[in-house]
């Protein structure tokens, strides 16, 4: 009997080691937060000690590397905005009805076709969808409109919209086959078409995942860099015109650090600077995709 | 039941004519409605969602014919032998493969174990309570940051603060933040997929927790964890903004020997030659694209059939 | 049974073989891919009355249900063969609509399945859709006075119909049917779901609403079907066995299947 409490001892000692050892593991993630927060707010520190915070937040130009120099954020996240609203604005109605045929119309056997087809296109890595950007889409603009300048947003947010296509179609996919087929049932017993059912009954009731499947593919979009870096070009400015270049934030991060900027100088801190607004943007619109979810299924469910 | 209602029966008999004459017509001659328009709609509509599903298939079909005809003249032994040059037919990517190579090994090594470990933590031993939805919640949010985040915080931590430089040691270290979230979510699925029943069973012996995880969660997950793991080790791959803020060289005539070497990998020299003006190094890229397209084929296949293979045999 | 009642039924017996029937179905087979569900099934329903089809589970009543309203078109590896008239008209001719036939032929499920919308629209939807042309709010009163929703409800007609209680939920699903004036309700185990103070009200409301349409309820309940049919039809394995005046199908039936099914033996 006393032979086999030590044994079950032994056991307990080498479990709590390891369960101590995974403890830390899964803690650690904690950090990995609490690191990006405080490296990226402490960096940064060094960049708002020299520039004003107005000055950042209020001025027009953005051309921390050529004199005069001005630190205005605005032009970077218009570029920003811009490009990844732009994709928004092709990808969302091409995603959902992508969904609705997958999960509607489409017979299971191709139904096994296309999932896989638009797996492949959301493995694709970012800087093979920068080259499509260079050597096919814009030649292409630049054939049906020759005023589209080499680098150009326009070019940008149409690669961006085929990177989002997927986990647009992907999550209102199963946005809506989780609708229930007493659902449609109801609709098909009274009458209605089939784009009668899909149109006033399936997408209304599977809103709340398709909202926030366009939510994410916009937070996707804004955290975008290979892409963007090789389709907009570096020109941070407040154009109207998706002809032209602009530049994204993600873009003049890539700009900084290839450039081989010395540690210490005010561009170096400027990454930090802002790598802090992209941060925020991006926690901002993830939560807005939570809540999103949060209030539309207590309102059907 | 009185005489009156059998009366409202005959009388509601009459009216009867009148309603089958009514259903008949509307059956027969019926398309006074508005069907034909509705009809017309619903085929509309259809044909609008199956024309979005030719629109991205055929996109796709055009990135890979492109890259295809682009790069397939370049594509020799040669190329992938030779270190990348300013002549673009002596030009190759061995010090990209290489690189890559070497940061993908250490990334493993970092990101398997934490991630894996984490996961079987948090899904398996960790008592319900606020911290538990606290630390999950904290690591879907990390899921949802964009790499380049992880390419400054890297930049910071392991660049210039540990003072690893720009080496592949640092370079990896910041891809594994990157996967981190991605492999412990899919662990985590993988072990929810595991019914309840089965730790029951093992607990109501007398096993302990961990014994729990080891004989019965483990033998049943980890084909489904290995799928997941592989899915993230080939999105490391072809990863390339944290490498290019963290400092790998976009030039790279030599094979790193070490981790604390300076380094190149394939997804940057693609991103390099497509950012020069030159149709030429347009076709390197493209080569090198196709080498990193074969390279995630195998991988992703891999995973493919390791999920197919071992799906769900408990359940 | 009063005399009065025995009375009313051959009234009505007597103008459905003086009549068209409603609806009819006549020597229906249907399979699922190679599984026969459904063989040469025949029945006939008339006007303003309550058929109830019994039986034990996976017999088809659901399958034969659904033929009605042509909803198992929506079955990939469904097969008709057979004939359903609905005032000797064939519903399976090509040239038919299965929306027209589902709009006169209405449909309530075993579960309650309002639209994830306002009690308001569950309503008014098909109808609108349908291209009618009326006072909605006439038509969501009208509606809901008829199932006895009216007083519950008349307040929060706005808020969405998944907020209400499931029978009150099943009650706007056959308001929501009767609002698009159909000849027929089909139900397919309205009551399954329920407990049993809103399966009497259902019961009660099958009751009153035979004055102005034909019902055909599918039950696994055999007290339901005595309780509120007129006429019962017994399946086994895919065909009808019996049927007949309801009292009589249960009180002395002629075939030994249904005997052994009504006092409990088989099903």
């Amino acid at each position: 009997m006393k032979q086999k409490f030590t044994k079950k001892n032994k056991v307990k000692i080498d479990e709590t080691v390891l369960t101590t050892l995974l403890k830390t593991f899964a803690y650690s993630t904690i950090g990995i937060t609490v690191g990006i927060v405080v490296i990226l707010f402490s960096e940064s520190s060094h960049f708002f000690a020299e520039i004003s915070l107005s000055e950042f937040l209020g001025s027009t130009k953005w051309t921390p590397l050529l004199e005069p120099r001005h630190f205005g954020v605005i032009p970077l996240v218009y570029g920003t905005v811009l490009v990844a609203g732009g994709a928004l604005v092709i990808a969302v109605p091409l995603g959902v009805l992508i969904a609705v045929y997958l999960s509607e119309y489409a017979s299971v056997r191709s139904r096994k076709i296309f999932k896989p087809i638009l797996e492949l296109l959301a493995g694709i890595p970012s800087v093979v969808f920068g080259f499509f950007a260079i050597t096919t889409i814009t030649p292409i603009l630049r054939y049906l409109d020759p005023e589209i300048q080499i680098f150009n947003a326009l070019s940008a947010a149409i690669v961006l919209a085929v990177m989002v296509l997927p986990l647009i179609a992907s999550i209102s996919d199963d946005a809506i086959r989780a609708v229930p087929k007493s659902m449609r049932d109801s609709g098909y017993a009274l009458g209605a078409t089939k784009s009668e059912v899909v149109l006033s009954i399936v997408i209304p009731a599977a809103l709340s995942g398709i909202i926030s499947s366009c939510i994410l593919a916009f937070s996707r979009a804004i955290g975008e860099t290979m892409a963007v870096t090789l389709a907009a070009g570096a020109t941070p400015q407040l154009t109207l015109s998706m002809k032209e270049s602009i530049q994204t934030i993600t873009a003049y991060i890539v700009q900084v650090s290839m450039g081989d900027t010395p540690h210490g100088t005010i561009e170096y801190q400027s990454l930090f600077a802002v790598g802090v607004v992209l941060f925020l943007i991006i926690v901002a619109v993830n939560m807005s995709a939570q809540l999103v979810v949060k209030r539309f299924q207590r309102k059907y469910v | 039941m009185n005489t009156s209602n059998l009366v409202l029966i005959r009388k509601n008999q009459t009216d009867i004519s009148d309603v089958v004459r009514a259903a008949y017509d509307e059956l027969t001659i019926g398309k006074k409605n508005n069907l034909k328009r509705r009809k017309l709609f619903n085929t509309l509509f259809r044909c609008l969602c199956a024309l979005a599903v030719v629109l991205a298939v055929s996109v796709l079909v055009v990135l890979l014919s492109s890259v295809f005809i682009d790069g397939w003249q370049w594509l020799d032994w040669q190329f992938l032998t030779d270190f990348p040059s300013r002549h673009v037919e002596k030009s190759g990517i061995k010090s990209g493969i290489f690189g890559s190579v070497m940061i993908i090994v250490i990334t493993m090594i970092t990101a398997i174990p934490i991630g894996v470990g984490s996961a079987i933590y948090i899904q398996e031993l960790m008592r319900e309570s606020w911290l538990k939805s606290f630390v999950k919640t904290n690591i879907s949010n990390l899921s949802g940051i964009p790499s380049i985040i992880y390419g400054i915080l890297g930049l910071a931590v392991f660049v210039r603060i540990l003072g690893f430089d720009r080496s592949i040691l640092a370079g990896a270290l910041a891809l594994s933040l990157v996967i981190l979230p991605i492999i412990i979510i899919a662990t985590s699925e993988a072990l929810a997929a595991i019914p309840n029943s089965i730790r029951n069973a093992a607990l109501a012996l007398g096993a302990t927790k961990w014994q729990m995880v080891r004989d019965h969660i483990l033998p049943n997950a980890w084909a489904e964890i290995l799928t997941g793991v592989i899915l993230a080790t080939s999105r490391a791959f072809g990863e390339t903004a944290p490498l290019l803020i963290v400092g790998a060289l976009s030039y790279a005539a030599f094979v790193p020997e070490g981790i604390f070497d300076y380094f190149t990998t394939l997804p940057i020299q693609i991103f390099n030659w497509t950012g020069r003006p030159q149709a030429e190094f347009h076709q390197l890229a493209a080569a090198g694209i196709i080498v990193l397209m074969a390279i995630l084929l195998v991988t992703n296949s891999l995973a493919i059939f390791l999920r197919n293979q071992f799906k769900r045999k408990i359940i | 049974m009063l005399i009065s009642d025995v009375e009313q039924l051959n009234e009505k017996m007597s103008y459905g073989l003086t009549n068209h029937s409603v609806l009819q179905a006549d020597q229906v087979s249907v399979h699922y891919g190679d599984n026969q569900v459904l063989k040469d099934v025949s029945i006939s329903l008339r006007e303003r009355s309550v058929y109830a089809l019994i039986g034990p589970s996976g017999c088809g009543k659901s399958t034969l249900l659904r033929c009605f309203n042509r909803m198992n078109d929506f079955v990939e590896t469904f097969r008709f063969d057979g004939k359903i008239s609905f005032f000797g008209h064939n519903i399976y001719d090509p040239d038919i609509d299965p929306e027209v036939i589902r709009k006169s032929i209405g449909m309530v499920f075993q579960k309650p399945n309002p639209f994830p919308a306002s009690i308001y629209k569950n309503i008014m939807w098909a109808p609108k859709i349908n291209g009618m042309d009326q006072d909605w709010d006439e038509l969501v009163e009208t509606s809901l006075k008829q199932v006895g929703l009216w007083d519950e409800v008349s307040d929060r007609l706005n808020r969405s119909g998944l907020e209400l209680s499931g029978g009150q939920q099943q009650r706007l699903c056959i308001a929501r049917t009767i609002a698009m004036n159909p000849k027929v309700i089909l139900m397919d185990e309205p009551c399954a779901s329920l407990d049993p103070i809103s399966t009497a009200k259902i019961e009660e409301l099958i009751e009153q609403l035979k004055e102005k349409y034909t019902i055909l309820i599918v039950t696994h309940s055999m007290q339901q079907a005595r309780r509120t049919s007129d006429f019962s039809a017994f399946m086994y394995q895919g065909e009808i066995i019996e049927h007949g005046i309801t009292k009589d199908i249960f009180e002395s039936p002629r075939e030994r299947l249904t005997q052994e099914y009504v006092n409990g033996k088989i099903g």
